[in-house]
């Protein structure tokens, strides 16, 4: 068989392959030894995207880009067929961003990779009355946080810092960002770019 | 024991604060009392005393050098009325606390520049309607010159002493903002209040000041710059040159204020929009959370225990962009989820479905085994027997002998030593070799040939363990 070399990162291909077939959203930038680092697979996928878009098409997948942050897989055919991962991870956000803001903390912790919120700030909001209705209204599991590491830690909405912190990632920042308001409005970026 | 008066003045100023409380006292408009009550001064004092100074001497020392008595003999006041309670400070010393006082903004709010505008209205209402047919030894025109020119006198000191207040406190503000990060952690107290007294100085004093000064709403009515502007242009080409250079220096000067504003402005106004951010961002959440909470409430039942919100639920919609991700390495979503290529014919979707069919058939030909009759209590009873038997025999195997092929030698001591003996009775044999001796799997493939039956077998060895 005659080798076709279409110039692709053959370690980085598998990794992406790997992270989209197990439902992973690819971020900009991922923990990498514990720290904030540009994704080398991200770098592959924007450098190729048009080669890796032509490949996974083959295979019935569609790349899907969010915000120029962040890509991911779907399938047209079972486009509606999968969108409870998406409203999880919406409800978990909107639980999370709302609770830091009972627990007294500023918003902002859940972007600074030296912040973040624990276990036990997850779980306390996991707790609250409201939360918790939510929570078994929407099928999660208590404790919270058993929820967040499925839908969000495993899906790359956020990361674990090595101070076992969470943060969020592009992706998961682009959400609370849709939550939060019209794009214009007050964001979380924007405030956080303030506060520089 | 009296201080002497140097003594007195390092003390007062040592303890400003004092001062500065009764000056905030009385910068209060209901108050119209000249200088201050004495009865409030020492309840100042007291109270002052208690919360700083934890020292009885001290505290004594300082009450004494800070007595109306001992402030009196230094000739640090102008008057102490004992029958009615009141005392004044000299002038000089209360300006002097006055311009030490950075921290406090007074006199400046937006009702003060109502009454600065007003004031400015009613001269410019005297002086504008004459067209600058103006006699300089008509008593009323004098009176009312005077009135202006100390008018604009007051109002420059005002501006003045606010700009510098206004810039000490944006100052020390911003030192305690910026102390804070504000990802980490709740605000402490002191950053939350640094941060409401910015966006109150920035409601109540910077912007009503900046559109004070704005010389663009000079153009509007409504600005008492405007009204000053229209003054000094009235005095233009008339005989009252000194007064319109007066005139003219309060009002650039005046002007020149705003650019020091405007700087306080912009450092101020980071730490507003950052809270006006923050609370947009509070409100949208909160209302998106209402949403959700109310779609679940809706959805409680008798129970309580709630109804899965459906996935394309309208609150849902953010998330959309999201909608598809899943994972896909389980057979159940690949298995069945050939992606024919599009445009290229026929060929691959007859390939697709004769594979299809193929399998169809093979599973609906698969002959399904026919259900085993639980055996009888007859049948069960000799199973058991034989079972007790084989085992009998099997204690009696010399397993030196299996050390070679494990399956040959149980089959020849069965041959030799159990009644009607069938080749698959090696298998119930096996598990009562004894455990001694450890097993060896080869992959030698021997036989059995016993009574026309085959057993074909990897053979296995025994060794001493």
């Amino acid at each position: 068989m005659e080798k076709l070399d279409l110039g692709l990162d053959i370690f980085a291909s598998r990794a992406i392959y790997k992270d989209f077939v197990t439902g992973k959203i690819i971020n900009s930038h991922e923990m990498i030894e514990g720290d904030m680092q540009p994704s080398p697979k991200f770098r592959e996928l924007v450098d190729n995207l048009d080669k890796y878009r032509y490949l996974y098409s083959l295979n019935g997948f569609e790349i899907q880009n969010i915000n120029n942050v962040a890509f991911f897989v779907t399938r047209d055919d079972r486009s509606e067929e999968y969108n409870d991962v998406a409203a999880n991870i919406q409800v978990l956000l909107l639980m999370i961003s709302r609770g830091v803001y009972s627990l007294g903390v500023a918003p902002g912790i859940l972007m600074d990779e030296s912040a973040g919120l624990s276990i036990k700030q997850i779980n306390e909001i996991g707790e609250l009355k409201e939360q918790s209705q939510i929570i078994k209204a929407c099928g999660l599991r208590q404790p919270l946080i058993e929820s967040v590491n499925g839908k969000l830690l495993n899906r790359g909405i956020c990361f674990c810092t090595k101070e076992d912190r969470y943060i969020l990632s592009a992706a998961g920042r682009y959400l609370l960002d849709e939550l939060a308001g019209a794009p214009g409005d007050a964001t979380l970026e924007s405030l956080v770019n303030i506060s520089e | 024991m009296d201080t002497n008066a140097q003594n007195t003045l390092v003390i007062i100023f040592q303890h400003v604060d004092i001062f500065c409380t009764m000056l905030d006292h009385y910068s209060d408009r209901s108050k119209t009392v000249v200088g201050f009550q004495v009865s409030a001064y020492e309840a100042v004092v007291t109270d002052y005393l208690e919360k700083h100074v934890s020292q009885k001497t001290d505290r004594s020392r300082i009450n004494t050098a800070l007595s109306l008595n001992n402030m009196d003999e230094c000739g640090l006041l102008i008057f102490v009325d004992d029958r009615r309670g009141q005392f004044a400070l000299q002038r000089g010393l209360l300006q002097t606390i006055q311009n030490l006082d950075s921290k406090r903004i007074r006199e400046l709010g937006q009702p003060d520049l109502d009454i600065i505008y007003a004031q400015m209205k009613k001269l410019y209402d005297y002086f504008i309607p004459k067209g600058r047919a103006y006699e300089r030894y008509d008593p009323t025109f004098q009176e009312n010159l005077a009135t202006l020119i100390d008018s604009l006198q007051e109002t420059l000191t005002k501006i003045d002493h606010n700009t510098r207040a206004l810039e000490g406190s944006s100052k020390r503000l911003s030192e305690i903002l910026e102390s804070h990060d504000f990802n980490q952690m709740g605000m402490s107290d002191q950053v939350r209040s640094a941060l409401d007294e910015v966006i109150r100085i920035s409601k109540r004093n910077i912007n009503p000041t900046l559109v004070f000064l704005n010389e663009k709403a000079m153009a509007a009515d409504a600005s008492a710059m405007y009204l000053i502007r229209r003054i000094r242009e009235s005095f233009e080409r008339t005989t009252f040159h000194s007064e319109l250079a007066t005139i003219s220096t309060i009002e650039m000067k005046l002007l020149s204020y705003a650019e020091v504003i405007a700087d306080v402005r912009r450092r101020m106004h980071r730490y507003v929009e950052m809270d006006r951010c923050q609370r947009e961002l509070y409100n949208n959440i909160e209302s998106r959370f209402n949403e959700l909470y109310e779609a679940v409430v809706s959805r409680l039942d008798a129970k309580l225990t709630g109804k899965k919100i459906p996935s394309d639920h309208v609150i849902f919609e953010c998330s959309r962009q999201f909608r598809g991700l899943a994972k896909w390495n389980s057979a159940k979503l690949t298995r069945s989820l050939i992606a024919l290529p599009d445009n290229t014919g026929d060929a691959y979707v007859h390939e697709y479905i004769r594979s299809k069919l193929d399998r169809a058939e093979t599973l609906s030909s698969r002959k399904k085994k026919p259900s085993q009759k639980d055996s009888t209590a007859k049948e069960r009873y000799e199973k058991s027997s034989r079972l007790k038997r084989i085992k009998a025999v099997m204690l009696e195997l010399d397993t030196n002998s299996a050390s070679d092929d494990l399956y040959k030698a149980v089959h020849e001591h069965l041959v030799k030593n159990l009644e009607g003996y069938r080749l698959k009775d090696i298998y119930d044999a096996l598990p009562f070799v004894g455990k001694k001796k450890k097993r060896i799997n080869t992959f030698e493939r021997k036989e059995i040939i016993y009574q026309s039956q085959r057993l074909s077998y990897l053979a296995k060895k025994l060794e001493v363990a």
